[in-house]
């Protein structure tokens, strides 16, 4: 995504966000409409199975409840994947049930990722869905927002709550070692 | 196959295979992989890493917007309580009467409005009028005994102006303390004839002008004085309403019974 791009984005957010606090609801149904696709993704490349709706409305909930602590030196969607992690970190450390380090199975993948049920003949996509599910979380948060999100180092580092170097750095070892496994 | 060392180009790579790259910046990573077999694989894997994004189920967008807060300016626009007394768009009643037939309702909370406003009205005028006259009442009675024990047998009149219900200033004295109403209009009292001194000092003409009065008198008057008018020949009344002012030709106030 170009600066360009990510501008026209940012102000469009910030517009839709002027509408809605001027009591426009249609505002709020663009920014979910929006939004609830990437937060979808997002979490169910942080390996969340179940619920999956309701985390994604509890996102826009919380969003929608601090609107006036968001700063547009972000964007919206880096901000609302910033929520959304909280939220899973908090779901799991409330469950205790589910372990801190999610592994993402193979066949985890083939039946969450319907579109690998399009690239049946694509071999490579499989292998590749199974090699980011030997990533460490961290690498396999920052490799999902940099190649399936598009998210620029700076705003990963949001998001994580790393820095820029950091991500920077995790990306380029994910992308490491999926060459590697994918070459074994 | 060996490692680029492009840092640069290789930060664009995720762009590229996205294809959100601008025209310019597109054109210089096509060119570099044209050279550089180790960035054209890694866009072949970010292309299939991009192709297994995963499908999202149907989001529900209706009930998370349901599910929104209300935005600020609807907290703000929440009605508050307040008082509304008739039509709010009606010119007042003054002015205009408006419509019995369609504006009945809003006519008819106007007139329950207005009857209790006026109900409450007298029940506070009466409250009012009661208390007033209760401290009247208390003030006539301290007067009554100031009367009474007034050694000189003389009415104690405060200079304080009276205030009675009617709002009235009752600053005019009032020479019977037990008795309101009716106010008489002061009588005038005839001086005396002859003046009260010792019976040795009456010439033989004055008393006997006095034992003629003395044999005329009977003890009692059998006719009761005009108001305001006081027969020169009865004197019978002196002593009750003019006391202490005999020896003076002024006049003093007086209450005909």
């Amino acid at each position: 995504m170009t600066e360009a791009e990510r501008a026209t984005d940012a102000a469009l957010d910030q517009t839709l966000i002027e509408r809605w606090q001027a009591g426009d609801q249609r505002a709020a149904t663009a920014i979910v409409e929006r939004h609830a696709p990437a937060l979808a993704r997002f979490a169910l490349s942080l390996g969340v199975r179940d619920a999956l709706d309701e985390l994604v409305q509890d996102t826009f909930v919380r969003a929608f409840g601090a609107l006036d602590s968001f700063r547009a030196d972000s964007s919206l969607r880096t901000w609302l994947f910033t929520i959304e992690r909280r939220l899973v970190l908090d779901r799991r450390r409330a469950a205790r049930r589910q372990p801190e380090h999610v592994e993402v199975m193979p066949e985890d993948a083939a039946t969450s990722f319907h579109a690998l049920d399009a690239l049946e003949a694509d071999e490579t996509a499989m292998r590749v869905q199974q090699a980011m599910a030997r990533l460490s979380p961290m690498q396999r948060e920052v490799f999902t927002l940099r190649v399936q999100e598009g998210r620029a180092y700076k705003e990963i580092a949001e998001v994580l709550g790393t820095t820029e170097g950091a991500a920077r750095v995790h990306y380029h070892n994910a992308l490491r070692a999926v060459k590697e496994w994918l070459n074994e | 196959m060996s490692e680029c060392l492009n840092l640069d180009v290789q930060d664009l790579l995720p762009e590229f295979a996205a294809g959100l790259l601008p025209a310019s910046d597109r054109v210089m990573v096509e060119v570099h992989l044209s050279s550089c077999p180790a960035c054209a694989e890694d866009v072949r894997l970010l292309e299939a890493v991009r192709r297994t994004r995963p499908v999202v189920p149907h989001i529900d967008v209706a009930a998370i917007v349901a599910a929104l807060p209300t935005p600020p300016s609807a907290v703000r626009e929440v009605p508050t309580l307040r008082v509304v007394s008739g039509n709010p768009a009606a010119p007042p009643p003054s002015i205009v009467r408006p419509s019995r037939r369609q504006d009945a309702p809003a006519a008819a909370s106007s007139r329950a409005t207005r009857s209790w406003f006026r109900g409450a009205g007298l029940r506070v005028a009466a409250m009012l009028t009661v208390v007033a006259l209760g401290g009247l009442s208390l003030e006539i009675a301290r007067r009554g005994q100031s009367a009474i024990s007034d050694p000189a047998g003389s009415v104690v009149l405060s200079d304080a102006p009276m205030i009675v219900a009617d709002g009235s200033d009752l600053d005019t004295p009032r020479p019977y303390a037990d008795d309101v109403t009716p106010i008489v209009p002061v009588v005038a009292v005839a001086p005396s004839v002859l003046p009260v001194q010792e019976l040795s000092e009456y010439t033989d003409e004055e008393l006997a002008l006095l034992l003629a009065r003395l044999e005329a008198w009977d003890g009692a008057p059998t006719v009761e004085p005009d108001a305001g008018v006081v027969p020169p020949s009865n004197d019978s009344s002196r002593g009750d309403s003019t006391r202490g002012t005999g020896e003076s030709n002024e006049t003093s106030a007086g209450v005909a019974r």
